[in-house]
C-alpha cells in the first residue's frame, strides 16, 4: 500500500497558476464531478477567492492509474503562498515527500518561490520542475527553463511545459509525480508519529487536526496525546479527503488524512506538533515543531465603545481557527477599551481586520503596526516592547534592539537603481547582487522589519511598476537609535497615534504626519493644533482652522422634512468618528501614521 | 399666520444647481394647468382650513404665467379660502423682458408682492450658476413693477456661486441697493447631490469658494445690508421694516399651509402631505374630477413638533420663545429638546435673552451644529 501512495505540494507564485493547476489534477484524476467543479476548489474563504492569494491549506487525495496500469494514492498537499505563513508552508512540506514548482512561462522565478524552493530542497523533497502559461503569447520557455537551471540547480530538459488553463501536459505531470516523487518511508509497525500540518475549528466535531502519519496507524477510539503538551484525547473519527472529507477506518505511516477528538480549541493542535499514541507513545517527536510567535502587533478598537463586547467575541471565534492570532485586552486614553493583537505578518494584520469587519459586521480603528522592541533598561532589566503607547520612559533606557530581516528582491535590471534608493531610505544595509539572468537581478539587503511593515512592499511596487518580487525572513534583533515620535492634539499626546522611528528620521515623519492629519482632521467648531514631539521638545506644528459656515441657507415649509433627514444623515456621519476628548478624528487617521510615505511623492 | 403656496411647475430651463420639480413648458400646457388649478383649488381638496394671511406663487417660474393665469388662480383662492384683510400675495418673478402689461397686470389681479430672482448681476457669474439671464433686464423690471405700484419688491442674490468672492458679492450688494428693493434674500449656494452643479464640481470642472470664503461672502452680506437699515430677521433674508416675507414667516414660525399642484407640501394639523410630484398625474386626477394624489411625508406628535418650531424658528434672528412653546407643547415635550441645546449655548452659538432662546452672530454660520442637536 505505502508503495502506491505519493505526497507532494505544489510551490508557486501568486498569479503562476497553482490554483488553476490544483484544479485541473482534480479534474483529471475525476475526483470532482465536473458538477462539483469550481474555479480553485481548493481556496476555501471568499477573502482568499477574492484576493486570488491562498491563506489556508486544503489537502485532497487523488486515484490516478498511471500508465504502468496500477493505481496511485497521490496526496495534494496544498501551501500558502505568502510570507507571513512561512512557517506553515515548512510543515506542509514536511509531510511531503516531493514538490510540485511551478513557474510562469513569462515571469520566470519570482522571490516568494524561491524562498519556498529554498524551504522544499531543506526537506530534501523531490522537486518537479514546471514551467505553466507556456500558451500565452509572452511566453519564453527557453529562458525561463534556463533561469532554472541557474537559479534552481533543476536540469533544463526536465522541466515540464504545461498551460493549466488549457490542460496541456497535466498526464505528463501526474506521471512524473509517480515515477520521481518517492514513496512515503516509515513503519506501520512503530509507535504513531502523525505530524499535524493545518487544522481548523468545526463547531460539530471540535478541533479538527490535519496530519501526516509518519509510523505506526491511528485508528477511531484511539487514546492520542499532543507531544509538545502532553495533553491527551480519545479520536471520533479519522478520514481523508476526497477532497470532501471522508471517514475512514485506519490512516497508517505514509497516509495524509484528518483526525478530529472532541478537542475545544485549535491550541491543542498545533501546526508541526505530533500526535502520538497515549497507550504506546513514540519516544521522540518529529523534528521542526515551534511555537509560533507574533511579529506584528497593532491595537484593534471599536469605532463604538459599545461594541467592545461583540470585538473580543468575533476575536475568540476567530482564534478557535487560527492559533497564531493573538490578543489581550488594552486601554487607550484616546480610544478606550480595545485590543492590543499580534499577527505572523502584515497580509495577517489586513486579513484579520476585514474578516471582522466583513464577517462580523464590526466597524474598527487599527492603529499602526509595530513591531517587537528589545528595550534594555538602566537597571539591566530588558522588557520587550510591541506598543508605542508602552515605550519607557527615555531616561531609564539605555538602549535598544530592533528586529531585522534580511530582504530579497527580484526585479527586472531597469529598476535595480530604484530598488537600491528605497532600501537606503529604509535603513538598509546591502549585502548581495546577483544577476539571475542577463536582465533579471537579485538583491540583498537587510532591512529593519519596521521599515518593512511600513509600507514597503507598496513603495516597492511603485517603484517598479509592479515587477518586482520581494520576500523577506526574520534574521534576528540590531542595536539602534530610535525614538518615540508623539502626536497631540491640543497639546494631549493621543498615544494611539504614537510610533517608534529612527532618530534621524524622525523630523521627517514628524513633519509628514502633522501635515497628513492637517488635511484629514475636519474643521471643527474649535481651532485644533497638530503637534509632532519627541519628548517635550516639538519637532512640528499644524493647526486646522476651526469652522466657519455650516447652514442650510434655505428652509421653507416644502423642504423640512428633506432637510431633517439631511441633518440626522450628517449626524449619523459624525458618529463614526472618534472623539478624542473633544476633537473629532475621523477613523482614518490612525492608520494614516502608515502611509507618511506616500506624502513625498 | 396660515398660508396657501402654488407651485407652477414649469421653467423654460432649468439651472444648474435647482433640483426644484419642474418641467418646460407650452402655452397650451400653462393654460390646461391653470385650468386645472383653478379647479383644485376651487373643489377645496382639504375642507376647512383657517383664514390665511398670505398666498405665494413659487416655482418653477410662476412668471411664465399670464396676468390672466394669475387672475384667475387668485379668484379661484378667494373664492374658496377665507382671506385676511390686507393679504399678502407673492409672486416670484424671472427678470427677463416682461411683456407689455405684465406689471399692472399681476397688481390688478392682486398681487401685492414680487421676488425677482436676480442671483447676480454678473454676467460670467450667471453662467456660472447656469441661468440664461441678463442683468441689464432687471432694472427695467423693477422700474415697471413700481409703476404698476407693487409695494413690496424684492431680490433673490446668492453667495459662493462658482467663481464668486466677496468682492463680486459686494459688487452684486451695491447693484441690489440701486433698485431700491423692501427686502433681500441672500442665499449661500447648497450643492444638492444630482444637479448638474454637482456633478461638475465632483468632476473638478467646476470649483467653489471654500469654507472661509462663503463665510467672509456671507458675513459681507449681512453687514452691508444691516448698515443701511435692513433688518436681518431670518438667516438668509433681509427686510426693510414692514417687509419681512409674511408667507416665509409663516413656515419659521411653525403655522400650517395649504399646498397646490405636483410636489407642494401642506401642514395641516401636525400632518405633512404632498401632492404628488408628477405633473401628468396631477392634470389626470383633477380633470377627471378627482383630488390629486398626495402621499403623507410625516405625522408630527408634540414632541416632533417642538423639534420642528426649533429647528424652524432659530432660523429667525428673533429666535424662539421657549415660555411659549411650554404653553403650547407641554413641559414634557419642550424642556429635553431646549435641554440638548445647552452644548450650543455654551460654544457660544445660542444666547437666551429672556424666554427667547436665539442664534449668535458666529451661530448663524454654524446653525447646523445646532440644528443636528435637535434632530435624530
Amino acid at each position: 500500500m505505502q508503495e502506491k501512495i505519493r505526497n507532494f505540494s505544489i510551490i508557486a507564485h501568486i498569479d503562476h497558476g497553482k490554483s488553476t493547476l490544483a484544479d485541473r489534477l482534480l479534474e483529471a484524476t475525476g475526483a470532482l464531478s465536473p458538477r462539483e467543479m469550481r474555479e480553485q476548489f481548493l481556496d476555501k474563504m471568499d477573502l482568499e477567492r477574492e484576493r486570488g492569494i491562498t491563506i489556508k491549506l486544503q489537502p485532497v487525495r487523488l486515484r490516478y492509474r498511471a500508465r504502468d496500469g496500477q493505481d496511485y494514492v497521490l496526496n495534494l498537499i496544498d501551501t500558502p503562498g505568502h510570507v507571513d505563513f512561512t512557517y506553515e508552508v515548512s510543515r506542509s512540506l514536511a509531510a511531503c515527500e516531493g514538490a510540485v514548482l511551478v513557474v510562469d512561462a513569462s515571469q520566470g522565478i519570482e522571490a516568494q518561490t524561491l524562498a519556498n524552493v529554498y524551504l522544499a530542497m531543506d526537506q530534501n523533497l523531490e522537486i518537479i520542475g514546471v514551467m505553466n502559461k507556456i500558451d500565452l503569447p509572452g511566453a519564453e520557455p527557453d529562458r525561463v527553463a534556463e533561469e532554472m537551471e541557474e537559479v534552481l540547480g533543476l536540469q533544463r530538459e526536465e522541466v515540464l511545459r504545461i498551460s493549466a488553463k488549457l490542460g496541456i501536459g497535466i498526464e505528463e505531470l501526474l506521471e512524473a509525480i509517480v515515477e520521481r516523487i518517492p514513496p512515503p518511508s516509515g513503519d506501520a509497525s512503530e509507535p504513531l508519529r502523525a505530524l499535524i500540518f493545518d487544522s481548523y475549528f468545526d463547531s460539530y466535531r471540535g478541533a479538527i487536526s490535519y496530519l501526516r502519519v509518519f509510523d505506526g496507524q491511528v485508528r477511531k477510539g484511539d487514546r492520542i496525546r499532543m507531544m509538545s503538551s502532553g495533553r491527551e484525547f480519545e479520536v471520533t473519527e479519522i478520514g481523508v479527503f476526497t477532497p470532501h472529507m471522508e471517514p475512514v477506518e485506519v490512516l497508517a505511516a505514509g497516509e495524509v488524512g484528518y483526525l478530529a477528538a472532541s478537542i475545544k480549541n485549535v491550541k491543542d493542535t498545533r501546526v508541526g506538533d505530533t500526535i502520538t499514541s497515549a497507550e504506546r507513545p513514540a519516544a521522540a517527536p518529529l523534528p521542526g515543531y515551534r511555537q509560533v510567535k507574533s511579529v506584528v502587533f497593532c491595537g484593534l478598537y471599536p469605532v463604538e465603545t459599545s461594541e467592545y463586547d461583540r470585538l473580543r467575541d468575533a476575536l475568540e471565534k476567530l482564534r478557535l481557527n487560527d492559533a497564531s492570532l493573538q490578543f489581550e485586552p488594552e486601554t487607550s486614553e484616546a480610544l478606550g477599551l480595545g485590543f492590543r493583537c499580534g499577527f505572523l505578518g502584515l497580509l495577517h494584520l489586513e486579513i484579520v481586520r476585514e474578516r471582522l469587519e466583513r464577517e462580523y459586521d464590526l466597524e474598527l480603528i487599527a492603529t499602526a503596526p509595530s513591531v517587537v522592541y528589545q528595550v534594555f533598561l538602566t537597571d539591566g532589566r530588558v522588557v520587550l516592547v510591541d506598543n508605542p503607547a508602552r515605550w519607557p520612559n527615555p531616561q531609564y533606557i539605555e538602549r535598544v534592539q530592533e528586529p531585522y530581516v534580511k530582504a530579497i528582491v527580484m526585479v527586472p535590471d531597469e529598476y535595480v537603481g530604484g530598488v537600491m534608493e528605497l532600501c537606503q531610505e529604509r535603513r538598509g544595509t546591502f549585502r548581495n547582487m546577483e544577476y539571475l539572468s542577463p536582465h533579471r537581478v537579485m538583491l540583498t539587503y537587510d532591512v529593519p522589519l519596521a521599515e518593512i511593515v511600513f509600507d514597503f512592499f507598496d513603495a516597492l511596487k511603485s517603484r517598479t511598476r509592479g515587477y518586482a518580487s520581494f520576500d523577506y525572513e526574520l534574521i534576528g534583533y540590531q542595536d539602534a537609535n530610535l525614538v518615540k515620535l508623539e502626536i497631540l492634539l491640543n497639546g494631549d499626546p493621543v498615544d494611539a497615534l504614537s510610533t517608534i522611528v529612527h532618530r534621524d528620521r524622525a523630523y521627517q515623519r514628524g513633519r509628514t504626519l502633522v501635515e497628513r492629519l492637517r488635511r484629514i482632521i475636519p474643521r471643527q467648531m474649535y481651532e485644533v493644533a497638530i503637534q509632532a514631539a519627541i519628548g517635550s521638545r516639538v519637532i512640528a506644528r499644524e493647526s486646522v482652522k476651526a469652522r466657519r459656515k455650516d447652514v442650510l441657507a434655505k428652509c421653507y415649509g416644502g423642504d423640512v422634512t428633506r432637510k431633517k433627514k439631511l441633518l440626522e444623515k450628517q449626524k449619523e456621519g459624525k458618529k463614526k468618528m472618534k472623539q478624542i476628548g473633544s476633537i473629532e478624528v475621523p477613523k482614518d487617521a490612525f492608520i494614516s501614521v502608515l502611509n507618511v510615505d506616500e506624502d513625498k511623492r | 399666520m396660515p398660508g396657501i403656496y402654488i407651485h407652477i411647475p414649469f421653467c423654460t430651463r432649468k439651472c444648474a444647481y435647482c433640483d426644484f420639480y419642474s418641467l418646460p413648458a407650452s402655452p397650451h400646457l400653462l393654460q390646461r394647468y391653470t385650468q386645472a388649478l383653478v379647479a383644485d383649488i376651487r373643489r377645496r381638496p382639504h375642507g376647512s382650513f383657517p383664514a390665511a394671511a398670505s398666498v405665494y406663487l413659487g416655482g418653477g417660474t410662476p412668471s411664465l404665467l399670464s396676468p390672466a393665469q394669475v387672475g384667475a388662480i387668485l379668484d379661484a383662492v378667494a373664492a374658496s379660502h377665507d382671506l385676511l384683510p390686507g393679504v399678502e400675495v407673492s409672486v416670484e418673478v424671472n427678470p427677463a423682458p416682461l411683456r407689455a402689461g405684465f406689471a399692472r397686470g399681476l397688481a390688478a389681479a392682486g398681487v401685492t408682492r414680487v421676488s425677482l430672482g436676480v442671483q447676480t448681476f454678473q454676467p460670467a457669474l450667471l453662467r456660472g450658476l447656469g441661468r440664461r439671464q441678463r442683468p441689464e433686464d432687471v432694472a427695467p423690471a423693477v422700474h415697471q413693477f413700481r409703476r404698476a405700484g407693487i409695494s413690496s419688491l424684492g431680490v433673490d442674490l446668492v453667495l459662493g456661486g462658482p467663481g464668486m468672492t466677496t468682492a463680486s458679492v459686494a459688487e452684486d450688494l451695491r447693484r441690489t441697493l440701486e433698485m431700491a428693493p423692501e427686502h433681500v434674500s441672500a442665499y449661500l449656494l447648497a450643492l444638492e447631490p444630482g444637479t448638474p452643479l454637482a456633478r461638475a464640481v465632483a468632476a473638478g470642472r467646476v470649483d467653489l469658494p471654500g469654507e472661509d470664503e462663503e463665510a467672509s461672502q456671507y458675513e459681507t452680506a449681512r453687514e452691508v445690508l444691516t448698515s443701511v437699515g435692513y433688518r436681518h430677521y431670518e438667516l438668509s433674508n433681509f427686510a426693510l421694516p414692514g417687509h419681512a416675507c409674511r408667507h416665509n414667516l409663516g413656515y419659521w414660525e411653525g403655522q400650517d399651509y395649504l399646498g397646490y399642484g405636483p410636489g407642494a407640501v401642506s401642514l395641516v394639523s401636525g400632518v405633512r402631505s404632498m401632492v404628488r410630484a408628477d405633473l401628468y398625474s396631477y392634470l389626470r386626477e383633477v380633470e377627471a374630477g378627482r383630488p390629486p394624489q398626495r402621499v403623507v411625508l410625516e405625522t408630527l406628535g408634540a414632541v416632533d413638533r417642538v423639534r420642528e418650531r426649533l429647528l424652524m424658528g432659530l432660523r429667525l434672528t428673533e429666535g424662539v420663545c421657549a415660555a411659549q412653546l411650554e404653553a403650547e407643547f407641554g413641559p414634557e415635550a419642550t424642556r429635553p429638546l431646549l435641554a440638548v441645546l445647552q452644548p450650543a449655548a455654551a460654544a457660544g452659538l445660542l444666547e437666551y435673552a429672556g424666554n427667547r432662546v436665539r442664534l449668535t452672530g458666529r451661530g448663524q454660520l454654524l446653525a447646523n451644529e445646532v440644528f443636528r442637536a435637535l434632530v435624530g
